[in-house]
Formats: C-alpha cells, structure tokens, sequence
C-alpha cells in the first residue's frame, strides 16, 4: 500500500512538472519578432475573449512562451500554446487596459534564444459574450451540410443553432441564411430555408412560427432581414438572383440580382409591403438606424435597353451595377417612409457599396465596398469603408483591411468591435476577424477568431459567413428548429399602400 | 455413448467425410478465397482500385476524425477511409482487404459455430462483403458513402465482434455488453451496432441459456432506444436516418434495388445463420454428402460473384485511360480506347481526342477510332463532369471550370484526393499560390501524396517552374483567352465543342486552333469548319495539313459550293479516296442509309477511319 501511494505522488508529480514551464535563465536575443501562426502581432484583444493559441513556424527543438504585463507572467511551453482558459481570464482581467508583451524562447543547437516580444493590446471594453455565424463551403451552385452556429466567444465552445441535414434528404435539400436577430436578442431572431422545407423561421417573444414571405406580388421570399429595434417590424430585401461563372478572373463567380425591392414586414399583423419598389433600382441590404427613424440601403440604377434579353443583359454589363446608399426616414407608429436621401454615391467613384450597418451609437455607417456588383463575398477587391455620419468624412479602413476579400461585418452592441469576414489567408476561404473599434473612431489591427488548435483554419475547408454578435445565446436546440421546419409555412398578407 | 455412435455413423456412411479429417478446411478454403480475390484483384483491378483511393480521403488531423465523428458510425468511416489509401499500391491495399476477408471467416466460424465441412458457409460473408465493393461501378463517383468500399467490410467486422463478445460473456455480463454496444457500438459503427443487437438477440433465442428472452428484449428496446436517445446527441442527422446510418447512401428505390441485394443478403446473414441447423442438439454434424454441398456452396459463391462483380468494358476502359493520362502517358491511353471492342462512352472518346491533341496527332488520327456515345452503364444519372469532366478541364484550359466543380463535387460527395490535386494545380496555374498551398497542405498529411504535394510546393515557392513543368506547359498554350462571364450547364463535352469552334478571340495559339478545328469537326458544322480551318491554316502555315482536316475540307466543299477548294493542295492519296468514297456512296446508296446497320457496316469497313464515315453514320450522339 505505501509503495502505491508512493507511486501515485511520483506520478502527480511527473504531471505537475510536465505542466509547469519556466523562462530559461540563460539566453540570447535575436532581435527579431518570432514567426507565429496565426500571426497575432500588435492586435487589440478584449478582456473576455478566448485564448489567442498560437504556433511557432521558425525552427527549434523546445520553445517557451512567457505572457508578461506589469510584472505578472503566464508561461508555457510546447511548439504551439493551448492556455488554460481560467488562467488566460484571470491573466486578462488584470491586463484591461494595458499591453501584454509576449516574449518567445526557442531552443537551438547552441541553447536557448529569446525573439523580440509580440504585443498584444487588451482593450479597456469588452466584447459581446457570443457571436453567430453560418458554416458553408465555398462552392457555387451544390450545397450539402449547411449549418448555423454560435460560439461563445470568451471559450472555444461552438454550439449548432441548426443544421440543415436534421431535414435535407439526398433528392431534397435545404439551404439556410441569413439568421438574424433584434438588438442582439435571440428572443427575438430569425433565419430562412429554402428549397426543402422552405420557410421564415420567426421566433418572437410569441413562440416560434415558421412563415412564407413570398407573395404573389413579391418576386421573392424576404432575402437581406433588417429587425426593427422599438417595434416589431422587419424590413427584408426581396431578391431574384442569378449567378454564372468567370472562366478566368480569380473572382470566379458572378452572383447577380435580376429584379430587387425592399419590403417592410409587420409581424403583428403578418404582412408585407413595399418599402422601395422601382424597376430601375436594384434595391438591397436594409438596415435600421439604431434609433430606429431611419432606414438605409443600397440600390444600383439600370436601365435595361434590350427587354427581350433582359437576363443576357444584366450579365453582360455586370460592371455596370453600382449600388449607392440611400437612406429614408421612417415613422413607426404610421409606418411612413420619407423620400430616398442619398449618403453615398458610391458610382460617381465607380466603385459599389454593399450591407451598411450603423454602429450601436449611430454615429459611423460601416459598409464594404468594390468596384461594382453587390455579392463581393467573391470580390477580391471588396474593403470594409467607414463614413463618419457627423462629419461626412468617408475613410477607407486600411487598418482592417487586406488584398482580398472583406465582407459581411457587424457592430458589438458597445461599438466597439467589429465583427467580418475576410479571405485574406488563403484566397479561397472566408474567416472571421475581429477589430478593436475606439472612440476616436479608429479600428485596431484585427485578429482572427481564435480556436484551440492554432491549425484549425489550415486544416477547416469551410467558410464562416453573416457573422453576428449577440448578447446571449440560443437556447432552442436545433431538433426543435427542426421540428418547427418541418410544419407548413403561415402565409402572410400583402398590403398595398 | 450417442454421441459416440453418430461420429462411428459418419465415418462409416458412403461419400462422407469424416469432420477430423477436414479440420483443415476453413484454413485452405479461407486461403484459396483470399488467392483468388488478392489475384483478380491485382490482374483486372489495380486501375480501378487505384481509382477508388483516389476517390477518397484521409487525414491524421483533429479536424478531419471530429467532422467524420459528427454522425453515428463516424469511426466505421474513418478506418474505411484510412484503409482504402493503401490501394495506392494496389498489391498491398488488395493483401490488406483479403487478410480483413479472412479475420471475417474466422470470426463467423466463431460466431455461428460452423463446423468444418461447412466451411465455405463462412466465406459467405466475405463474398458478400467483395460483392458490395465491387459491384459499385460509377457509384464511386457519385456514392455519399464515407469509405465505402471498406465501410461494409469494417462495419460487419464490428457486427461480428460484438456479437462473439456477447457470447463469450455471461450471465449478467450479457445485459452489460449489449448496453456497451448499444451506447459505445452505436455511435461509432451505426447500423451495423444495430444489426450486432439484433444478431445477439436471435442467436440468445437460439442458443443462450440463461435469461433468453430478458436478454432477446433488452436488445430489442436498445435497438429502437438507443437512435432516438441519440437524435438529441447528433445535430446533423435527420430522425429518420438515425436507424440506418452507416448503410450505404443508396435509396430505397427500385432504382437501387439490384445495388442493394449483396447488402440485404449480408445483414440477412447474422439474423438467419442461429436458425441453419449446422449441428444437432447433441453436437453432431447432419449428414449431408460433403461433395454435394461443397460444390453447391461454391457454385452460389462464383454466382455471387459473376452477378454482382462490375465488368462493364467501358467503365474500366474509362478507369484505365484516366490512370495513363494522369500520368502523360497519351500512348497508352490511345492503346485503351483502341482496344475496344463495343461502342465508347462520350469520356472515351473525349479522352482519345484530347491524348491526340498532347501528342499532336488528332488531325491525321482522331477518326481512326470507334466513335459513337454509348450512355454509361449504370441506373445512375452519370454526368460526364463527375467521371471525367475534371480531367478534361484541366487540360483544355478551363481552370476556373476544373476548380469550380472539384469544390461542387467536394461538398456534395466529399474530399477526394483527385479534387484537391486538380485544386493544386489549377490555383497555381490560376496565379493563387495562397489558394494552391492550402490543398498542398493537406496532400502534404496524407501517407502516399506527400512527394506529389511537394513538387507542386516549389512552384508556389518559383512561380516561374509552372512554365517548366511538362503538364502545366502543354496547358498554357490553351490558357491564352481573356475573362468573360459563362456557365457550362453542367455539359462539359457541350461546353468545350461551343467554347473552341466558337471562340473569335484574337488570343489564339496553334494548338487552340488545333482543338477548335477538332471541335468544330465534331460539331459538324460547315460554317464554323471554315471558319476554325482557315484559323488552323493560318496557325500552322508551314505544317503538312492533316488527313481528316483535308477529308472534312473536300467534303464540304463538295457538299456546298461556299468555298472554293479547287486550289486547295489535298494530297493525292485523300483526293483519291474521296472520289471512291463518293462512288462507293452512289453505289450503296440506300434510303436512311446512314441508319442501316449492314450498310453501316460495309461503309465502316472501308471507310471508318475517315472524317466521312463520322459525318454521315456517328448519329444522335448525346452527350451528358
């Protein structure tokens, strides 16, 4: 019995050393940044995010990692870090407001060698506790798995909202988008599926319902959903779309609307109107005001010549759709909409302008920007823009932005993260960025939404897309999503003005 | 003491034999099966295996077991996968699946106590196994299946284990494990955990002593229970499927009804072997002449065989040609589409015409082949883009059309090496080396692709060795077209005629205009003839002007007067061809001759190596 005890404290203590490192005491310095995947380096970080893991690219057969702030020290040993996650919290919570320098040690041939310190910036303000985000590959026309997903984002714990396969069959299935919720509420949230089982899944503080946003004189089910924030309204872009292929351009793929509208929904009396309506505007991406008066969105003017050959046409000069932003005020309780207020003429730069989104406190319209077109998901081109509503100053965010893709994006509910989407590590696959926003209104270096293994994304052949941020999470489970799709769609009413 | 007699009896009966002496039996009979299958496999399959490996994926990453962990029978799946590598080299991959055919006829002696004499009875299993592996024929391309020609084989291993473990436990120990393969079985091997339950339960029923029916019960609830407990576990698996996930993605249709027989036959086997009365209650083994049943038994094993074994001449010729043109070895690919005897799919013929573009030789040789469009044979909707479109492609220059549907065949029936080698390389040729270097990171895991991953690693490193390479420099010269918006509707030998007998751009290369006339003779279309000939010609001024070019020249020529051909320098041996041709033509001239099988034939003996022979007797080709 006391040779087993015995063993049992060798053993715990054989573990324990396995776990702790320290700094080596004797070293020489490089003077040179160590190369790390993800390249975390000189990036702004909230409090209450995840552990940023890490792994070292350079050569060595041993390395420590020593976080360092004010005298308090987090280290770890390993080629790549996987910190705890209490610790790492505890570590953040004293670093608020401060710079943590990351220091690397690599042993060599000849001992150890300490790089010049990354540092990382933590940021006074925290981030929205969890974000949403749909799933899909980056292909074109099939689709097999889709899936929308939360994470919560001060730990690696990802949760399914739904998966389309818990309904899709091999002959039928089902495409799902554009989920989204009501001032960051998932009490108050939706998302779309097509094709099988299609419908609006609409969960209010009413219970669920699944409904047919298709009228007969609507050219389409709601597309783009914008939730009013004081009532109960949510303004959708109606959406006939096209898409055909670039035999060369690395774009790869054109994804056009035919016919485009806006349209309001009430959801108390469940039915539809026209917001915008013209068929020279391409109408699209509605978004409220945080106060909810005012409506934006992006419409691009066409005038097609030949109506015979309508769908031809539209392909043909698809350079020419250039979306502007427009704005209208809107009365809730008349539920009246000005005239079209034009924000930005995006054409007379030639360049289009795609999903505005206003920050929390109304202040910055925050847009994504190309040369033409308004899917620029597969524009290498496309760059988030920031227009300071105050003074008119419209900015290119270089700080956030790269060579390839950025899209989709969104606002923490403090405004002071950004949430998007960029193809900037591979050329070929979207994932979410985040970027410290202060009250300058400049954005930080952004970061990569972290994961536990720091090869994750290499590894991942999936694209993250509609990233949203939330202040809670979902709680009904995807088989009851499921259960709900499986009903037949409520049909709403259209009302003409 | 009765015993005793009935052992005496059989030894003393005429035509038998007595079970001592054939104590040996399942060995040999297991070796020679395992001969057999190891032989053809390596004498008639290795392209095809080869095939089959490339269709499939595995990876020694977290990612990869968590996505394959993602629905009940995930680690069924993930060793299916990890197996089916090995056909790389096809003789090792073949001695791997013929040893896994031998640990299931042992484990079924084991499981449903098969005497000696009976022993070809537990080859069953193993034939059925073969069957299902290799009836598949196009399902390769198109199968949902993770795995599959291994993921019977895994799963009914998995079905065999579990059952011997029930039945070496006891007493309550049973109740035990049929919960552990109810809990632990179920979500990773799926059905086949099932179909363990069910086998246990009949077999408990049958022969257990203790507790029969509680056992046979509790087996019963676990096999409904546990799929329903698990729905709420598994986010991505419809309710329905919960109950057969780990069985091939066929339907239940009489589409797939043929496909699904070898599998019924096998999951029909666990449930009715505790009922075959291979010994009698005391032990002793009926008396059945041994000869008598032996060949029987392998006389139902070769029909097994012979019926679900795919054989199709074109599937393999297919199969084959792509191996020898996934290697440049045009020659060799023209060697298979000339050996064959019945009439090819489009793919083959694609192929042939595309092995004599490489080697420069479709104008002097691309009407010395059958032509024709037999529809592939099989009940699937094949399309020419999944069994060989992806190849063509490449080849002809269309990357961002190779890429596109690699990606869309890759979501819809997963990731296969040959995807992500087509991804390498048309990224690269595509001037995205971040792209390129992704797929190359991923080759770079696996066990046999390493060193392919890592030729092309240098070229994302040196661009400028894209140029050099021998594949990618045959291909440049036909990467010379500018940007436009297009879609091929899913008809890529359609795409590519349309694209090259039609393309005006000034952007044009000898050997563009050399697959543009070869389109635009298989288009049959005069105008555009004339329009891509004239190109060639220009393109190719110092050249000899090949034999079909000048055949499709002076035939229409002749046919319409548009053009004036009289100072067109034919060779004399064409020229005078073509008036016996036009002679022959008026001589056996028969109302819808061109329909008319002998008349076809007398045609094609004389002239089926010629352009005229195509215009007027290769008819209603469709493409797919």
């Amino acid at each position: 019995m006391q040779y087993k005890s015995q063993l049992r404290i060798l053993v715990g203590a054989l573990l324990l050393a396995g776990c702790t490192a320290t700094v080596p005491e004797q070293y020489t310095e490089t003077g040179v940044l160590p190369t790390i995947y993800p390249a975390y380096s000189d990036v702004t970080i909230p409090y209450n995010i995840a552990p940023l893991n890490f792994a070292y690219e350079m050569e060595g057969e041993a390395f420590v990692t020593e976080l360092e702030v004010e005298g308090q020290a987090l280290v770890m040993k390993g080629k790549s870090t996987d910190w705890n996650i209490k610790e790492w919290r505890a570590f953040l919570e004293k670093a608020k407001g401060k710079s943590i320098y990351v220091n690397a040690y690599a042993k060599g041939a000849e001992g150890w060698t300490k790089y010049s310190p990354i540092v990382w910036h933590v940021a006074e303000e925290p981030i929205d506790p969890y974000i949403s985000y749909r799933i899909i590959a980056p292909s074109y026309v099939t689709y097999e798995e889709l899936s929308i997903r939360q994470r919560e984002i001060g730990t690696f714990d990802e949760q399914m909202i739904y998966n389309n396969m818990l309904l899709s069959t091999d002959k039928d299935g089902q495409c799902i988008n554009c989920h989204s919720y009501k001032n960051y509420k998932t009490d108050n949230m939706q998302f779309h599926a097509r094709q099988h089982k299609g419908g609006t899944l609409l969960v209010t503080t009413d219970g669920v319902k699944k409904i047919n946003l298709k009228t007969d004189s609507t050219i389409s089910a709601g597309v783009y959903p914008a939730w009013h924030p004081t009532h109960n309204f949510i303004a959708y872009s109606i959406n006939d779309t096209g898409q055909s292929f670039h035999t060369k351009k690395n774009n790869k793929i054109e994804v056009q609307d035919l016919k485009s509208d806006i349209i309001l929904y009430d959801i108390d009396r469940n039915e539809v109107s026209f917001i915008e309506h013209d068929t020279l505007e391409w109408e699209v991406f509605p978004t409220w005001s945080p106060d909810g008066k005012t409506l934006y969105y992006c419409s691009a003017h066409m005038e097609i010549q030949n109506y015979g050959q309508r769908e031809r046409e539209i392909i043909d000069r698809y350079k020419e759709f250039q979306y502007n932003i427009y704005r209208k005020t809107f009365d809730p309780e008349t539920q009246t909409f000005g005239p079209s207020e034009l924000v930005l003429d995006a054409k007379a730069m030639n360049r289009s302008a795609t999903f505005p989104r206003i920050s929390p406190d109304g202040r910055y319209l925050l847009f994504g920007m190309g040369e033409y077109g308004c899917f620029h998901i597969w524009h290498k081109d496309a760059d988030l823009y920031l227009i300071d509503l105050e003074t008119k100053e419209l900015r290119n965010i270089k700080e956030v932005n790269s060579d390839d893709v950025e899209s989709y994006h969104a606002w923490s509910s403090n405004g002071r993260w950004i949430l998007f989407t960029s193809r900037r590590d591979d050329g070929g696959y979207t994932h979410l960025y985040i970027a410290y926003f202060d009250e300058k209104g400049n954005a930080h270096e952004p970061f990569l939404l972290p994961q536990r293994d720091p090869y994750f994304y290499t590894d991942y052949y999936k694209s993250y897309n509609v990233p949203e941020f939330m202040i809670e999470p979902v709680t009904i489970s995807p088989q009851e999503f499921a259960r709900y799709l499986d009903t037949e769609a409520q049909a709403v009413k259209f009302r003409s003005k | 003491m009765k015993h005793k007699t009935n052992v005496q009896a059989q030894v003393a009966a005429p035509n038998m034999i007595g079970e001592g002496k054939l104590a040996r039996l399942p060995l040999w009979a297991g070796l020679a099966f395992a001969a057999i299958v190891w032989a053809l496999f390596n004498l008639f399959e290795h392209e095809y295996l080869f095939r089959v490996q490339e269709l499939s994926l595995w990876l020694p990453t977290k990612v990869y077991f968590d996505e394959r962990m993602l629905v009940p029978g995930g680690l069924m799946a993930y060793i299916a996968n990890f197996l089916t590598q090995f056909f790389y080299y096809p003789m090792l991959g073949s001695l791997i699946y013929v040893a896994l055919l031998l640990v299931v006829q042992w484990l079924t002696i084991k499981v449903f106590r098969i005497p000696a004499r009976h022993a070809l009875l537990a080859l069953i299993p193993g034939v059925l196994i073969l069957c299902c592996s290799m009836e598949a024929g196009y399902w390769i391309f198109q199968i949902k299946t993770q795995g599959y020609f291994y993921s019977m084989l895994v799963g009914f291993l998995f079905t065999l284990s579990a059952m011997r473990l029930f039945q070496v436990a006891k007493g309550g120990w049973r109740y035990l494990v049929v919960v552990a393969i109810a809990a632990v079985g179920y979500p990773l091997f799926g059905f086949y955990a099932s179909l363990a339950l069910i086998g246990s339960a009949l077999w408990n029923l049958r022969e257990g002593k203790e507790g029969r029916v509680g056992v046979a019960l509790l087996c019963v609830a676990a096999v409904i229970a546990t799929p329903i407990l698990y729905y709420s576990v598994y986010e991505q698996t419809r309710f329905a499927d919960m109950f057969t996930v780990g069985m091939p993605a066929f339907e239940f249709s009489k589409r797939d009804f043929f496909t699904w027989i070898p599998y019924s036959l096998l999951y029909l086997f666990p449930l009715v072997m505790p009922f075959i009365p291979l010994k009698r209650k005391n032990g002793a083994v009926p008396k059945t002449p041994f000869l008598l049943e032996g060949v029987g038994e392998v006389a139902f094993i070769i029909a097994l065989g012979v019926i679900f074994w795919y054989r199709d001449p074109n599937f393999r010729a297919e199969i084959k040609m792509n191996h020898h043109m996934e290697r440049l070895e045009w020659r060799k690919a023209l060697d298979v589409a000339k050996a064959q005897k019945q009439t090819p799919t489009r793919l083959i013929v694609l192929n042939k015409n595309l092995a004599l573009l490489k080697l420069g030789k479709a104008g002097d040789e691309m009407f010395h082949y059958l032509d024709g469009g037999e529809a592939p044979d099989s009940p699937l909707n094949i399309r020419l883009m999944q069994v060989g479109g992806k190849m063509l492609y490449y080849h002809y220059a269309r990357m961002n059309f190779c890429y596109r549907w690699c990606l869309e065949d890759a979501v819809e029936y997963g990731w296969k090496v040959d995807y992500l080698k087509y991804m390498v390389r048309t990224s690269l040729i595509s001037g995205e080396p971040a792209l390129a270097q992704k797929y190359i990171n991923t080759l770079k895991k696996t066990l046999f692709y390493r060193g392919w991953a890592e030729k092309y690693e240098k070229m994302v490193e040196n661009p400028e060795l894209i140029a050099k390479d021998r594949e990618m420099a045959s291909i440049l010269p036909l990467y010379q077209y500018e940007d436009q918006l297009d879609g091929d509707n899913s008809l890529d030998e359609i795409y590519l005629l349309n694209y090259f007998a039609h393309s005006y751009s000034d952007l044009s290369t000898p050997m563009f205009d050399e697959a543009a006339l070869m389109c635009a003779l298989t288009l049959k279309d005069i105008p555009t003839f004339w329009n891509c000939f004239f190109r060639y010609a220009n393109s190719h001024k110092t050249d000899r002007m090949p034999t079909h070019y000048q055949e499709a020249a002076l035939l229409y020529g002749n046919l319409e007067k548009n053009v004036d051909i009289s100072k067109m320098p034919f060779d004399k041996t064409v020229k005078m061809r073509f008036q016996d041709f036009m002679r022959f033509a008026q001589k056996h001239a028969v109302e819808n001759v061109e329909r008319d099988p002998e008349a076809k034939k007398l045609f094609y003996d004389r002239y089926g190596n010629t352009f005229w022979y195509f215009y007027f007797f290769i008819r209603d080709v469709k493409s797919y």
